[in-house]
């Protein structure tokens, strides 16, 4: 073993890291002191081996040392490291997860930001005459009625019969604080069943709540001249009746 | 007499509060001392008086502080404080009552020589 080995060995029996720097200088001096006297009678090859005999065991020397150097606090040093860790895993961890979180709601809620008129024009397009060249569009209408349910304002803009599915189909806006999702299904139609709903949700710029709300109904008899819709839910509820071969909303 | 292991308490205490009530010492100094008044009876694994400096330190029985030594080279003296002349005194008079005992004892003994 060389002087350096010993001192390490002492050293690392020293768990409160900072005063390990202050042990090293004394030590050193000692035997700085110590090889100066031995070398100042016969030199001999083992001196250095003769000097860290005399100092003694270095891990006994370090560890009867560690006592009065913060034993308690030294512990807690090394394992104040692993704690710092720990904590920092676990925020960031947290941290992760409720951006995760956030990230999902969104997409759930539609908090992310949609161009009303982009995504309605997209959706409409399908029925819009000019690109009926199949003739399976029987009739398109667009009604711009606009009724006011809890706070959101619900405009029925698209109300068109799909000859090819036998299907009609109704696109609605809605603009407040209603997301509006899940009621769109209770509106009832007369002569047939609502089958599905797709929903584009989301926040325009002045960050009012959006969306563009398609609904499907199955089975529409395709010879109906008029049609009511109706909804009512939570005390909430309106009603009208539209005739299909003119478009007009009656009521 | 060869002390090489668990010096803290004991009668290193006594030895190196006697020398430091005389004049601040650095650790080695205190090795050397010992060994030269004792002559070489007392003969210290060196590093092991350390553990006991610190402790005396943390017992508030003694301070430090670096200066130049003799050598010109600096060291880190301790120095006695009032409560460490108080303990010094204590452990003064716990060894005479320990060694008056067993002096008692000897020179009591039919064997012991005259």
């Amino acid at each position: 073993m060389d002087r350096e080995k010993w001192m390490e060995e002492v050293l690392h029996q020293i768990r409160f890291t900072p005063d390990r720097k202050k042990i090293r200088q004394e030590l050193s001096e000692h035997m700085e002191d110590r090889m100066e006297e031995m070398t100042g009678e016969a030199a001999e090859a083992d001196t250095e081996a003769r000097l860290l005999e005399a100092m003694g065991d270095p891990t006994e020397l370090g560890i009867q040392l560690n006592r009065q150097h913060k034993p308690w606090l030294g512990w807690l040093w090394m394992g104040s490291w692993t704690i710092l860790l720990i904590t920092v895993l676990l925020t960031a961890g947290i941290l992760i997860f409720g951006w995760m979180d956030q990230q999902a709601e969104k997409s759930l809620t539609g908090n992310t930001s949609l161009d009303l008129e982009k995504t309605y024009a997209s959706l409409s397009e399908y029925y819009d005459p000019k690109y009926n060249q199949s003739g399976d569009i029987l009739y398109h209408w667009e009604p711009d009625w606009t009724v006011t349910i809890a706070d959101t304002d619900i405009t029925f803009r698209n109300i068109a019969y799909d000859r090819y599915d036998g299907r009609l189909v109704v696109i609605l806006t809605s603009r407040g604080a209603c997301s509006m999702t899940s009621s769109i299904l209770e509106i009832h139609c007369s002569e047939a069943e609502a089958t599905m709903a797709e929903h584009h949700t989301g926040v325009d710029e002045d960050g009012n709540r959006v969306g563009v709300h398609l609904i499907t109904y199955e089975n529409f008899p395709q010879d109906t001249e008029t049609a009511e819709f109706r909804y009512d839910k939570f005390g909430d509820a309106f009603a009208f009746t539209i005739d299909l071969t003119t478009g007009e909303v009656i009521s | 007499m060869k002390m090489d292991k668990g010096l803290v308490g004991g009668s290193t205490v006594l030895l190196v509060l006697t020398l430091l009530a005389e004049k601040d010492c650095y650790g080695y100094e205190i090795i050397k001392t010992l060994e030269e008044r004792s002559d070489a009876t007392f003969q210290f694994k060196e590093g092991s008086l350390y553990p006991v400096l610190h402790k005396l330190e943390n017992d508030g029985l003694v301070t430090a502080y670096r200066q130049k030594a003799e050598s010109g080279k600096e060291r880190k003296y301790y120095h006695i404080t009032p409560a460490g002349l108080e303990a010094l005194a204590d452990e003064t008079e716990q060894w005479n009552v320990f060694s008056n005992a067993v002096n008692k004892v000897i020179l009591g003994s039919k064997l012991s020589p005259v």
